[in-house]
């Protein structure tokens, strides 16, 4: 941790699970307000290292650290409160409460006050464009409008870094362009973002350095346009067939 | 209100109203289905029992000692319970009170299964009235008491961690909420109240028995007054007791010689009916009749947010 402007760092993480080695040895490292896609083929390992890097899995091998703190294996609300924030890739509205409600139990986290915690809420709730629908019930709102309320509760609980897990997928192109804005917006702010995605023009467009899993290896990293024309990243997702 | 049967019927109605107001704070608000909540119950009742008779300590004084111990044992027991979830938190809850139950049973020091007596020595300091009237004041203040905290509760950070508990623990954590210190906050308190609801009959019956207070059965009701009234609302309890206790002592006033057990079974028959039908209680349905002629005014006050 030589520079002070290195939020985040990973080193040699593994994670087996039985005989399968879902993560395996993977190191990067993230400047602050950075924004890093993390992807690869279904089953490359991206939503396990999400949950090492969380808490929710402990690592077999390996640290992780946060600000220069070692967090690799602290409880996933003890993380959160270090200002990790994250979403799901299967959403978790806390369903029979509104919009609002969720996202103030999520400001609580930094305002002890409720009023405080409902009134940066009711902010929080305008950058994400939830405003019109905080008094509906969570359990009922579009998936898209679920999608806005997991990243809004993940910013709510003010992360200094934020891991989007798919928030683009299963979205129409302008809901993703929505996103995307909000993505961009956030990032200006001063938070470092990690997001998996799927939908290739997310990440493309938004992240200024792509990592590519596979097999829970990091096989490549770079700048979007460098890592498309990766030989080891087209094999990935291609097969050993494809000949150019 | 002269009837002291009636009468009696009341001060029931009421005491159970606020035992299933404690058990809401854990089951409703943080939805951890303890069905070991008689434990505390019993043990608020042997606490102030036996430091009234033995030491001579006044059983108000005693009734605020046995609900400390009854929240600080919750706590102690919260960390492995839990942990668990779905139905082996329950097992676990069930398995803890039959425990207690029985080592009651058996302990000579507090009379085992002979049960205690107290002496009949009408003094407010005693805690102890000629008429059923002083009982019937002080259990209403206990209740009104009980719904201000399960109030309060609702609309701090406890609360609202709690509700998040019940709603997604695995969220709750990402949201960074401690959710085992929360969950035993929620059985602290729970465990609390139930302890001076314990003093509370201990002191109106003047007999304390193992089996009459830490009964499974008596677990079943307190959850059976929150669920049917409407779980994780305020007054959900009050009119779940004001439903099934004036039955349920109907049915024990009526049946009690030759189909004793009858009252369970009628028990068992509402849980299948609500568990069925209306999941959310009397409140539910409340709530939805209300929804309904207010669908309107809702949607203005929605869209000019």
């Amino acid at each position: 941790m030589q520079k002070s402007n290195i939020i985040f760092q990973i080193r040699e993480v593994s994670k087996s699970f039985g005989g399968v080695k879902a993560v395996n040895q993977v190191s990067f490292q993230s400047q602050e307000k950075e924004i890093i896609g993390l992807i690869g083929p279904n089953g490359a390992g991206k939503t396990t290292l999400f949950n090492l890097i969380t808490g929710f899995l402990k690592p077999d091998e390996g640290h992780i650290y946060f600000q220069n703190r070692d967090i690799t294996n602290l409880k996933p609300h003890r993380i959160c409160k270090l200002g990790i924030g994250r979403t799901f890739q299967v959403v978790r509205p806390l369903s029979t409460l509104t919009v609002l409600e969720n996202i103030v139990t999520a400001a609580l986290l930094r305002h002890n006050n409720y009023k405080d915690a409902k009134e940066y809420a009711i902010y929080i709730a305008q950058v994400m464009g939830l405003t019109s629908k905080i008094n509906k019930i969570a359990g009922g709102i579009p998936v898209a409008d679920k999608k806005r309320l997991g990243f809004a509760q993940a910013l709510a609980t003010g992360a200094k870094l934020l891991l989007l897990d798919e928030v683009a997928a299963g979205l129409n192109s302008t809901e993703v362009d929505e996103f995307l804005n909000i993505i961009r917006k956030v990032s200006l702010e001063g938070l470092t973002i990690i997001m998996v995605e799927h939908v290739m023009k997310a990440v493309m467009n938004v992240a200024g350095r792509i990592l590519v899993l596979d097999h829970g290896e990091l096989i490549a990293q770079g700048k979007p346009e460098e890592v498309t024309k990766n030989e080891k990243v087209i094999k990935a997702y291609l097969g050993d067939q494809y000949k150019f | 209100m002269k009837n002291p049967y009636f009468l009696d019927i009341a001060i029931t109605v009421l005491l159970y109203a606020f035992l299933g107001n404690a058990w809401n704070i854990v089951g409703g608000y943080c939805g951890q289905a303890s069905l070991g909540h008689a434990a505390y119950y019993g043990i608020g009742a042997y606490i102030s029992t036996i430091l009234f008779l033995k030491f001579g300590i006044s059983p108000w004084i005693g009734m605020i000692l046995g609900a400390a111990f009854a929240g600080v044992l919750a706590i102690i027991l919260g960390y492995p319970s839990l942990r668990m979830k779905g139905p082996y938190f329950v097992f676990f809850t069930i398995g803890f009170a039959e425990t207690i139950r029985i080592l009651f049973l058996t302990w000579k020091w507090v009379d085992g299964s002979r049960g205690i007596i107290i002496p009949f020595q009408n003094n407010p300091v005693n805690f102890i009235f000629f008429s059923k009237i002083p009982y019937y004041y002080i259990v209403l203040g206990f209740l009104i008491i009980g719904m201000f905290i399960t109030y309060s509760i609702s609309r701090s950070k406890i609360g609202k961690y709690s509700i998040a508990i019940r709603e997604d623990e695995t969220m709750a954590e990402a949201l960074g909420i401690d959710t085992a210190l929360y969950k035993s906050y929620a059985f602290a308190i729970s465990a609390s109240l139930m302890a001076i609801g314990g003093t509370f009959y201990a002191q109106y019956v003047l007999y304390i028995h193992p089996n009459d207070l830490m009964s499974l059965n008596n677990s079943v009701i307190f959850m059976l007054i929150a669920v049917a009234g409407g779980k994780g609302t305020l007054f959900g309890p009050l009119i779940g007791s004001a439903i099934i206790m004036p039955l349920w002592e109907y049915f024990r006033a009526t049946f009690g010689g030759r189909f004793a057990g009858l009252g369970i079974v009628f028990a068992g028959s509402i849980i299948l009916i609500i568990g069925t039908a209306v999941p959310q209680g009397i409140m539910g349905i409340l709530s939805k009749i209300h929804a309904k002629y207010s669908i309107s005014k809702d949607n203005i006050v929605g869209e000019e947010k």
